[in-house]
């Protein structure tokens, strides 16, 4: 399945928000959560990490791995957080809208 | 050299951006692939496999790889904007913290700046007024002045009416030409109020029109007013209409200037000067048919706008072709005349550029010293960072983020000085073109506009990268491994050198500044001292015209109207005696006439003698001056018009046509050689009359009783006084009013300040160069007493142990002071070396000895080398006191 435009910066927020990552955590956080339904290339999420990181919404930082191996690490910045709840917030408008056509009954 | 990231960055020691941004990545990649190989292999696959799925679940490897450079790429620049920003307020601060700790030197270094950025601007304010702003004229490189080149080789000879008409009405090269003659006073009679005297320019119609400015309220002259009978017209000066007749509209009003009526056409915008900034009327220089047939008189100047595409040098040739037709029309006044035609700028500066070139240079010198002097001090203080600088440039800071450092700190300097040097530009500029002579063409457009700050603002920065720039690159460039390994007073003395060669420079520096201040004086002590062939002390002048109308129908004569005026000026208290003159000392110049000697026809085509000065004056002229009679008599009021014409030559005159007999019995005409005849009757003394720096020169007198041309009616006043020669001045005005109340004298002077006026150029240049020498002299005693203050310091150690091995104290002293006299010395000789190739731009400016006069050679040095000494003594006397104990142990 194929991802609606603006929830792949979304996703990426959210998974942040629980703490700085590195990107392959982030891959491997998000593939999990979907259990693959969502089909995320790699280099799509890497550019969403490095765009993001230019608007000021990401940190990032050189740090080590948990195996031991120097990883670059991103947070959520202040910024950051509140798009992601912003961004939150109108995708749950959309996605209600939507469903209350998709699912009207008949009156 | 690879460097671990976190001492990279706790020492701020950055890479390229492009590095820096394809490592990230590959790396940020590479850890992602692995680790996705790892947990693939981990759920049971083999290498091979994991690897090649890691690379498919990734996608677009290239395309990813490229657009995350580019967007990192983005980001650490903005990231390294605002660090850079941050850092330059942090060395900001710490430069700020640094320079107010030390509040003498930096109050020194701003100051030291501040007057040579001040003293740049202000001299190049004028020099961009004077040579390099355009004219306000319409297309003015195309305006040319036309002069006549005389027999004698004067290419700037006033033209002559005839010549000039036949210029304008023949040549083809030009748009248009007009005539102008130097303008003067008149006395302007307000219908209520007191007569005044105003300044008059007379002009051709035509110089309007080739200068291409029209007026703001009317009109300029048309062509049909530059003919007599249509002349009654002016035009006036924005600032008179304004102060007579307020704002309302002028046009068509009738004045009277010297008792004629004239209308008034138009009124000139503000902003025009020409020929001069004080004109208050203009009024055609009227021409007609008898006027061409005179090519005698030279009295007018020519301006002329050629046309489109015509060059000076054609115009010239055309010039050239009529001049020689002219010639041989007129062969007996035009024979060995010439044309010269040049561009209408550069003529109008071109006696005002060496001057202010001149100045521009010095100007230029002081403020390279006070560079070098600042270099010297910011050095000093470099060196005590230097093994900080050296540890940082060890661990790989680029050489450009330490020398930025420096140059901070140098650019804080230098904005204050830089800003209070404009400032102080901004506030002294009206003062210093006060003081700057009148003379200068264009000297009133002086004023600070964007190109000045521009200028300030550019040497401002120069100055900085001169100041700035070599402490950081010596202090950043040393030789790490010394520095790091040696003692920090053994670190010093490397730059000790490069100190004592700045310093050496700013002492040449100093010596060429003071050569020419020296100079200068010179030149003024033998103005003050020479022979000026008559006493000029005590003498007060007053310029004195008649007007032409109300004294020129006959019912008032001349010679009895000054008789009576002279009688009564020298029987006011305070005057000695007085008498007119048709030219005043150090005065505009005199009528020149050539004239034939009896008994000797002169062969060709000029039948008289080289012209020579006439003035015209009444029988106390020589008295009241005490100019001596060498021989025969001098005038007396019997030499009048019933008794048989006389005149009186000087000795330069008789020197050159009687060398070898007396002049006294021969006769002269003004004609030719059919008479009629004037007697020589007396030969008096040689004046310089000109100017101060003029040099003795021939002269003719002739008694005013017996004047024999109307326009030598005119006499202007000179009064000897037995006190302040000006404070004689409202008891003149008296008796002249006693004559008649309707006469306005014009200018009062005492005869000194005419001939200091003649010195104004000099004195202008000598005062500047005085005052900046005498700045160059404390800026050079201060860089030396700094590097031997800073020698003594460094070798403290080395003078104790002299001392504790028994070396005389006086020795220690002598070691100091030596090495103080070898920096003047190699400093004087290169600035004796390059003051006297230098001097010879002083050439027109000193006067009476030679530029490379022995005396301020030897004399200049001598004072140096004193200065030198004291500069020394304090730094040696510190050198004796080292304590020998104190000294090792500070090891």
């Amino acid at each position: 399945m194929d991802l609606l435009k603006g929830t792949l910066d979304a996703m990426v927020l959210k998974t942040l928000s629980w703490g700085p990552m590195h990107g392959y955590a982030v891959t491997r956080w998000i593939r999990r959560r979907t259990g693959g339904t969502l089909r995320v290339d790699d280099a799509a999420l890497y550019q969403a990490l490095h765009r993001m990181e230019r608007r000021g919404w990401l940190e990032s930082e050189w740090g080590v791995s948990e195996n031991n191996r120097r990883a670059k690490y991103y947070m959520l910045t202040k910024v950051g957080r509140e798009h992601l709840a912003a961004e939150v917030k109108s995708i749950r408008r959309y996605t209600t809208a939507l469903f209350k056509v998709l699912e009207a009954e008949a009156a | 050299m690879a460097l671990p990231n976190h001492i990279r960055s706790a020492f701020r020691i950055r890479r390229k951006v492009k590095d820096q941004v394809a490592d990230d990545v590959d790396a940020e990649i590479r850890f992602h692939l692995e680790s996705r190989t790892e947990e693939l292999m981990a759920q049971g696959r083999n290498r091979r496999e994991a690897e090649r799925r890691a690379m498919e679940e990734f996608g677009d490897m290239p395309g990813a790889k490229r657009r995350l450079r580019a967007e990192s790429a983005r980001s650490l620049r903005s990231v390294r904007r605002l660090e850079w920003l941050a850092e330059l307020r942090q060395d900001a601060r710490y430069g700020v913290r640094k320079l107010a700790s030390q509040p003498v030197f930096a109050a020194v270094a701003v100051l030291t700046l501040a007057l040579g950025i001040g003293a740049n601007s202000a001299i190049f304010s004028v020099v961009h007024a004077v040579l390099l702003k355009p004219l306000p004229y319409s297309e003015p490189d195309q305006l040319v002045s036309i002069w006549e080149v005389a027999p004698t080789g004067d290419n700037h000879n006033v033209v002559s009416r005839g010549n000039f008409m036949d210029w304008r009405d023949q040549a083809l090269s030009f748009e248009t030409l007009g005539a102008y003659g130097s303008s003067g006073g008149v006395t302007f009679y307000p219908d209520n109020g007191a007569p005044t005297r105003v300044r008059v320019s007379f002009l051709t119609p035509g110089v309007f029109r080739a200068l291409g400015v029209s007026a703001t309220a009317g009109r300029t002259f048309t062509p049909e007013e530059g003919v007599p009978g249509n002349d009654a017209v002016v035009v006036l000066s924005h600032r008179f209409a304004q102060n007579q007749f307020g704002v309302g509209d002028v046009v068509g009003e009738a004045i009277t200037l010297d008792g004629d009526r004239y209308s008034v056409v138009g009124v000139m915008p503000p902003s025009f000067d020409f020929p001069q900034p004080d004109v208050d009327v203009w009024a055609p220089w009227a021409l007609d048919e008898e006027d061409r047939q005179n090519r005698r008189s030279h009295n007018l100047m020519v301006i002329g706008r050629l046309k489109p595409g015509q060059t000076l040098e054609r115009a010239q040739a055309e010039l050239d072709a009529l001049a020689a037709g002219i010639t041989e029309l007129y062969p007996e006044h035009m024979t060995g005349w010439g044309v010269n035609v040049q561009p209408f700028r550069a003529d109008l500066v071109a006696s005002t550029r060496p001057l202010l070139l001149l100045l521009l240079g010095v100007v230029g010198l002081v403020l390279l010293l006070a560079c070098a002097n600042l270099a010297n001090l910011l050095l000093a203080r470099a060196v005590a960072r230097q093994r900080e600088v050296a540890i940082r440039g060890a661990l790989g800071a680029r050489r450009g983020r330490l020398v930025r450092q420096f140059l901070t700190e140098a650019g804080l300097l230098a904005v204050l000085g830089g800003g209070l040097g404009l400032a102080i530009t901004a506030v002294g500029l009206d003062a210093f073109v006060a003081l700057a002579p009148d003379d200068i063409p264009l000297l009133d457009d002086t004023r600070v506009d964007p190109v000045i700050l521009g200028f300030a603002a550019g040497a401002t920065l120069l100055a900085t990268l001169i100041f700035g720039l070599l402490p950081a690159l010596r202090v950043t460039g040393a030789d790490l491994e010394n520095t790091l390994r040696a003692s920090g007073a053994r670190a010093g003395t490397a730059h000790t050198r490069v100190r004592s060669g700045i310093l050496a420079a700013e002492v040449a520096l100093a010596v060429v500044l003071l050569i020419g201040a020296g100079l200068l004086l010179r030149s003024f002590l033998q103005l003050q001292q020479q022979d000026y062939g008559f006493d000029r002390e005590n003498v007060m002048t007053a310029t004195l015209d008649l007007p032409f109308a109300r004294y020129s129908d006959g019912t008032v004569d001349h010679v009895e109207f000054y008789e009576a005026l002279l009688a009564r000026v020298a029987s006011i208290p305070g005057a000695i005696s007085a008498a007119g003159s048709t030219d005043l000392p150090a005065g505009f110049g005199s009528m020149t006439f050539s004239f034939a000697i009896e008994g000797r026809p002169r062969p060709g085509p000029r039948p008289r003698e080289e012209p020579q000065p006439l003035r015209i004056v009444t029988p106390d002229y020589f008295h009241t001056l005490r100019i001596p009679l060498v021989e025969g008599r001098f005038f007396t009021p019997y030499d009048d018009e019933t008794a048989p014409d006389v005149l009186i030559i000087n000795e330069s005159l008789a020197r050159v046509h009687w060398p070898d007999e007396s002049p006294v019995g021969k006769r002269v005409s003004f004609e030719g050689q059919e008479g009629p005849w004037l007697e020589i009757v007396g030969v008096v003394g040689d004046t310089r009359h000109y100017a101060v720096d003029a040099m003795p020169s021939p002269a003719l007198y002739m008694p005013h009783a017996q004047k024999r041309w109307d326009w030598t009616s005119w006499l202007n006043v000179i009064v000897r006084t037995d006190g302040d020669p000006v404070a004689l001045a409202p008891s003149f005005r008296a008796a002249l009013w006693e004559l008649d109340d309707q006469l306005v004298p014009g200018r009062i002077a005492s005869l000194t300040d005419l001939y200091a006026e003649t010195n104004a150029r000099r004195r202008f240049a000598g005062i500047l160069l005085v005052v900046f020498a005498g700045l160059a002299l404390i800026l050079g005693t201060i860089g030396v007493y700094g590097v031997l203050s800073y020698t003594v310091a460094q070798r403290a150690r080395e003078f104790g142990v002299r001392i504790a091995l028994g070396a005389p104290r006086g020795a220690v002293a002598a070691l100091v002071i030596r090495q103080g006299g070898r920096l003047a010395m190699t400093g004087i000789a290169l600035g004796i070396g390059a003051a006297f190739w230098l001097s010879r731009f002083l050439e027109s400016l000193v006067y009476g000895i030679s530029t490379t006069n022995v005396g301020v050679f030897v004399g200049v040095p001598l004072l140096i080398l004193v200065t030198a000494g004291l500069a020394a003594y304090q730094p040696a006397r510190r050198a004796t006191r080292v304590d020998p104990v104190q000294a090792l142990r500070a090891e």
